[in-house]
């Protein structure tokens, strides 16, 4: 034990070298101990990065696909055209309908798409059966992509589905942009 | 008369019990935890409300920079059986000090025709070249050369619990990351998981 009473009775006279504690403050190891503790744990836990599953589906032949492509209400399907600069559209429609002044300007804000979102999915016919599609273009970057799939994540759409902007989409949206 | 005083006792506690403890805690703490290994190339991770974390074991990771250059970081254990797969493949021979050279690189790229010389770096060179514009595993369509879908696969192969993971950099483009994905999925590789940081 690092504590040792002192008895301290100095009767006898004699001249005697102070003795000094053997008590030593153990509280600044004790501190700076679960200090580095708090900070490995931590440390530890937070240097894991932070992951987001992406699924995409199995490449099929195009036979199985037109055999078994379902068909979908326009009010149960929102597409979202990501495009470059940080710009997002949408649209609801056929896709042989789409032009210009269909396409919708919205932002990656929380009362742009996020409302955009919510308010599709509230209005869609069936809403089980709601469907959201997401459509980069090539202007769009990373960035872009992974923050409209985490706005599938806010809105908690299960069924949304990722794929390249049609030919036709892209031109209207370079129309829309104005390039 | 007397009264009886209740004795006192010393406001001194004996803390070497506690400190003992917590060194101990410490101890085991700075043992378990695996460090992150260093980064060459700076990755920034787009932001994400996703609270997933990465798996510590059996994770592979493709990293596209903000230049749109691929890198691939293998898991420590597989790294030499996946080179030695992928240079039979590309009949390539690794001599035994570049094997020891590529399990102690965190994260490479390098074409498979430059890798060699590039084991053979100092790990400073090999810091320089990463940064530099050569760098990167190639993965073209019109002269095919999908060296990094041929990594994937080999370290599939080598462990075929591993998963894929894509860091991609926010600046990265949506073909670079469409290329990837679509070479990827048409070998019917279907699950990944993108790495993000929290918001």
């Amino acid at each position: 034990m690092a504590q040792i009473q002192e008895t301290s009775s100095n009767d006898g006279g004699k001249v005697r070298s102070k003795k000094q504690s053997t008590k030593v403050d153990m509280a600044p190891l004790v501190d700076l101990g679960f200090l580095l503790i708090t900070f490995f744990m931590f440390a530890t836990t937070f240097s894991k990065p932070n992951v987001m599953n992406l699924n995409m589906p199995p490449k099929l032949d195009d036979k199985i696909i037109d055999q078994n492509t379902p068909e979908v209400k326009i009010s149960n399907l929102l597409n979202i055209i990501i495009g470059g600069d940080d710009k997002l559209y949408w649209y609801q429609a056929e896709l042989k309908d789409v032009a210009p002044e269909l396409l919708q300007e919205t932002d990656y804000s929380a009362e742009g798409i996020r409302k955009i979102i919510q308010t599709a999915a509230a209005r869609a016919e069936d809403k089980d059966k709601f469907t959201v599609v997401i459509k980069p273009t090539d202007d769009a970057s990373y960035k872009n992509v992974v923050d409209v799939l985490d706005e599938m994540e806010i809105t908690k759409s299960t069924k949304y589905g990722m794929k390249d902007a049609d030919a036709k989409e892209v031109e209207v949206y370079k129309q829309k942009a104005g390039k | 008369m007397a009264r009886v005083k209740p004795k006192r006792h010393s406001p001194n506690m004996d803390l070497t019990a506690m400190s003992d403890m917590a060194w101990l805690l410490l101890t085991f703490f700075i043992l378990t935890s695996n460090f992150r290994e260093p980064e060459v190339v700076e990755v920034l991770t787009p932001a994400s409300v996703s609270t997933q974390k990465m798996a510590d074991d059996d994770m592979m990771k493709v990293s596209i920079t903000k230049d749109g250059k691929y890198m691939v970081s293998l898991e420590e254990k597989d790294r030499v059986p996946t080179l030695e797969l992928m240079g039979e493949k590309y009949g390539v021979r690794f001599s035994d000090s570049e094997k020891k050279a590529f399990k102690e690189t965190a994260e490479f790229g390098a074409p498979m025709q430059g890798l060699r010389q590039f084991l053979n770096l100092t790990s400073s060179d090999r810091e320089k070249y990463l940064k530099s514009t050569q760098a990167g595993i190639p993965l073209d369509t019109i002269n095919p050369n999908k060296e990094v879908v041929d990594w994937v696969f080999a370290a599939k192969e080598v462990n075929e619990n591993v998963n894929l993971a894509i860091k991609g950099d926010q600046k990265a483009t949506y073909p670079q990351f469409k290329l990837l994905l679509s070479e990827l999925q048409s070998k019917n590789m279907n699950k990944f998981q993108l790495i993000t940081t929290a918001e």
